[in-house]
């Protein structure tokens, strides 16, 4: 019984840590500045320009981006390669220019731009969280003890404040987690041990590819002490394990993966029988996407790609939205240990 | 890592309330009904085909982790089976290519057996790690299946290219095969090779459904909930769209940002 409620007390414990991790934000909000570097006077020291919205410029593919670079040049920038901080100038297809610095909240398809207002000097603590903002997500953590090291500067955006102390301890939680997934391997060779030494105590069909099985981990553990060294290693071990790996691995994974175009073959003979109107209907749309791929005629490439990119497009995004909920779902029973009559006893 | 903004918070907040209301209300004994699942009802009928020809039966929970949610589903899955196997005296053996699966499946398949008094049906020896990857774990499996003549076969959880590899061989010997499969690259594979496939979401669904424990069957009504939200937001989206950008921009401002 103890077994059972310190791993529920261990599932809860991670599961209430990577919670709050994600919703509670890195640094606390009240006490957080947000603005673009204007200069790094010394490592504990930022001053942080206040930037206030004064534009929202719908882009496209054709909308023309210049860039401001460090050095004061102008360079045409496509809107994937904009970060937050960049100096920008938009000439959009009336021929209308927005000027601006380019705020976090921008996307691929609208920048929001905006002047810095106010200057602030910020002072980085012990305590404090120094985050680079870029295009997408939270930010880069950047190092608070060595800001000029990191190579932050001017058109940085970045946000400082002090830290929650949750993300701070993302690793080590992480850590644990891979730490007793590792234990698991003993458990792994065990079974191995277990099954293969029966097969050749009790002399069972084929106990002879166990003995093979026995000398090949004798093998893979001495060439594993050649992974890794340098490639003008003359080391014996070295070359084993390139035997190992290159020679043997590499060429089996090879083979089995091809055994998959007979697979696929023999799969689709089966799929393309219609048994019934749904198969009849996968069958036809088979054969559309199919055709439609070798450019026969317009229509089929219309029609196929009709296919592809709206019914299977739509379909595809309600069986990921299903998938996300039902998963929020099960990590909430498994979470509060209300699924555990499903895997063991009821009682916990 | 990323964090959630505001509305994320909320949404968070709202699909866990409406979950845990349905839960506690469906343990006050509150009637509910789920659509029948072709692919789970089946799975008495492999168990049972197993146990007429006397030969024992496959399961094999993908290639995820025990992180994975899937590997999770599958699990619950594993443990119908097996307490069904045992129930019918028939015998179960598990393959995996994840060594930490071993100790966990062993936990659930022994407490199956020993639950409907066939402990002596259950080995240790039937829990097999087979290799680390997934490929050579097909391989070997497909030699179990020839060697041990299986009569029917389980697959449920994450899955790569390797499903064909495991399924096609499993056709041929002529077991009756059963996939649920939460990656729908996979899905059409499962179809073409196996008699029946449990689609995407309802691999979550899989233990409530099996099961019919209130608490289970509680958070699958709160997850439709959570749907009927989400599809209500779809249409203000599609809504917004359709009226021109100023609407977009005030949609976007809603759900808290456009996207990124």
């Amino acid at each position: 019984m103890w077994k059972k409620r310190l791993i529920t007390a261990v599932t809860f414990l991670g599961g209430i840590y990577f919670f709050l991790e994600f919703v509670i934000p890195a640094t606390i909000p009240w006490q957080t500045t947000s603005g673009i570097v204007l200069s790094v006077p010394s490592d504990k020291k930022v001053e942080v320009g206040l930037v206030s919205k004064n534009a929202s410029v719908p882009i496209t593919e054709k909308t023309v981006i210049k860039r401001k670079t460090h050095t004061g040049e102008i360079e045409i920038a496509s809107p994937v390669s904009i970060h937050p901080g960049d100096m920008v100038i938009i000439k959009n297809l009336s021929g209308k220019e927005s000027i601006g610095i380019v705020m976090p909240q921008s996307s691929q398809r609208r920048l929001i731009l905006g002047d810095v207002t106010k200057h602030k000097m910020v002072e980085v603590r012990d305590n404090s969280l120094v985050r680079r903002m870029r295009s997408r997500g939270s930010g880069e953590v950047v190092a608070a003890t060595t800001l000029k090291a990191s190579r932050i500067g001017s058109a940085d955006w970045v946000q400082i404040g002090p830290t929650t102390y949750l993300s701070a301890w993302y690793e080590s939680v992480n850590d644990f987690f891979v730490v007793l997934g590792s234990l698991a391997w003993g458990m792994g060779l065990l079974s191995l041990w277990l099954v293969h030494s029966g097969n050749i105590r009790k002399r069972r069909p084929e106990w002879y590819l166990s003995v093979l099985f026995f000398a090949a981990v004798i093998v893979g553990s001495v060439a594993g002490a050649g992974f890794g060294a340098p490639e003008t290693s003359k080391e014996w071990t070295k070359r084993l394990s390139d035997i190992v790996l290159f020679d043997l691995l590499r060429p089996l994974g090879s083979t089995i993966f091809s055994l998959l175009t007979f697979y696929l073959a023999s799969a689709a003979y089966r799929s393309f029988k219609a048994k019934s109107r749904e198969a009849v209907l996968m069958m036809a749309s088979s054969i559309i996407v199919i055709l439609g791929q070798l450019s026969i005629h317009p229509t089929l490439t219309t029609t196929s790609t009709w296919i592809l990119y709206i019914i299977n497009s739509a379909s595809v995004r309600a069986l990921e939205f299903g998938l996300m909920l039902g998963a929020i779902a099960i990590g909430l029973r498994l979470w509060l240990s209300l699924e555990r009559g499903a895997f063991f006893d009821r009682e916990v | 890592m990323d964090h959630a903004n505001t509305q994320i918070v909320i949404a968070t907040a709202a699909v866990i309330f409406v979950i845990l209301y349905k839960i506690f209300s469906a343990r006050a004994g509150r009637e509910i009904y789920i659509r029948r699942i072709a692919g789970l009802n089946a799975l008495e009928e492999a168990i049972g085909r197993a146990t007429e020809m006397g030969r024992p039966m496959l399961f094999h929970p993908g290639i995820g982790g025990i992180t994975d949610i899937a590997t999770l589903a599958a699990l619950g899955v594993l443990s119908y089976v097996a307490r069904c196997g045992a129930k019918m005296g028939s015998r179960l053996i598990f393959v995996t290519c994840v060594p930490v699966l071993v100790p966990i499946a062993e936990d659930i398949i022994k407490q199956a057996y020993q639950a409907e008094g066939q402990s002596e049906l259950f080995k240790a020896e039937d829990v097999r790690y087979l290799a680390a990857q997934g490929d050579q774990l097909a391989l070997g499996a497909n030699d179990l299946m020839r060697e041990e003549k299986t009569a029917s076969h389980f697959f449920f959880g994450t899955y790569d290219y390797t499903s064909l590899l495991l399924t096609e061989p499993g056709q041929h010997t002529g077991a009756m095969q059963i996939a649920g499969c939460r990656d729908y690259f996979q899905v059409p594979f499962f179809i073409a090779s196996c008699d029946y496939t449990i689609i995407c979401e309802e691999l979550y669904a899989a233990s409530a459904y099996l099961t019919r424990e209130p608490t289970m069957l509680g958070s699958l009504i709160g997850q439709d909930y959570a749907k009927i939200a989400v599809l209500v937001i779809i249409i203000l989206g599609t809504i917004a769209v359709s009226l021109g950008p100023n609407f977009i921009d005030y949609f976007e401002q809603f759900i808290g940002g456009p996207y990124k």
